[in-house]
């Protein structure tokens, strides 16, 4: 470990002493998703503004209210503050990752 | 739980100990997705040319990680470029049947390439900006 402090969950089966990272459920060093938004959006732009390009899904779907399915849409678009060109409706799920 | 050992953090205003997995900010039989890298970078593509196939990143991992792909690319049928970055792989036809765009993204132990080609547009030279995440995660 870079420093002597941390946590590690391993998966069940594996080490947290000795496990590769893919093998662990969390690593305190390693950076991991962090939602900024879930939810909605019917208005075709969501503005984040993050000052960067974060990861993202966008699904579409049927209804806001009563949805019957969600399906990925590539149709999407990000730039560094806005998610734009989404279909309405859709349910977006921005992380505050990004570069 | 599954065990009768783990971690749980629950949001704001929910007991913990009852609280359903929409209502859990962290639960240990729940693999976060950990982030090994995440690059960009940006290539260039002359449309009805051979296509590129740039290496966006190389790993150490020594398997096949879980990756994924936006990309700011040319369209042909727009003969415009997109300022803005979609998820990719991204393939579309015409109604003609003639390839406009062909992305695909492949990995391997060591490397992650994203391939990529366009026809039927203004036959020039066109910038292909990217960023990609790459976890820690076998990609199965």
């Amino acid at each position: 470990m870079e420093y002597d402090y941390g946590i590690k969950i391993s998966k069940p089966g594996y080490s947290a002493h000795n496990a590769e990272k893919k093998d662990l459920i969390i690593l305190s060093q390693d950076d991991a998703h962090k939602v900024l938004y879930k939810g909605f959006v019917t208005s075709g732009s969501y503005t984040h503004n993050l000052n960067k390009r974060p990861v993202f899904y966008c699904f579409t779907t049927d209804s806001t209210t009563s949805p019957t399915y969600f399906s990925l849409t590539k149709l999407a678009r990000s730039s560094t503050t806005q998610i734009v060109n989404i279909p309405n409706p859709s349910y977006l799920v921005i992380m505050r990752e990004g570069i | 739980m599954n065990n009768n050992y783990g971690v749980k953090i629950s949001k704001p205003g929910v007991d913990v100990v009852n609280a359903g997995l929409k209502d859990l900010y962290f639960h240990s039989n729940y693999p976060l997705l950990k982030i090994y890298d995440i690059v960009s970078g940006s290539t260039s593509l002359t449309d009805g040319g051979a296509g590129f196939n740039v290496q966006v990143t190389q790993h150490s991992l020594g398997y096949e990680p879980k990756a994924e792909l936006w990309a700011a690319y040319y369209d042909p049928f727009l003969n415009t470029e997109i300022s803005e970055y979609e998820l990719m792989p991204l393939t579309e036809r015409s109604s003609g049947g003639v390839i406009g765009m062909f992305y695909t993204v492949s990995k391997d132990l060591s490397e992650i390439r994203f391939l990529g080609e366009t026809y039927g547009g203004d036959s020039a030279s066109h910038t292909i900006n990217y960023y990609c995440v790459v976890y820690y995660d076998e990609d199965l």
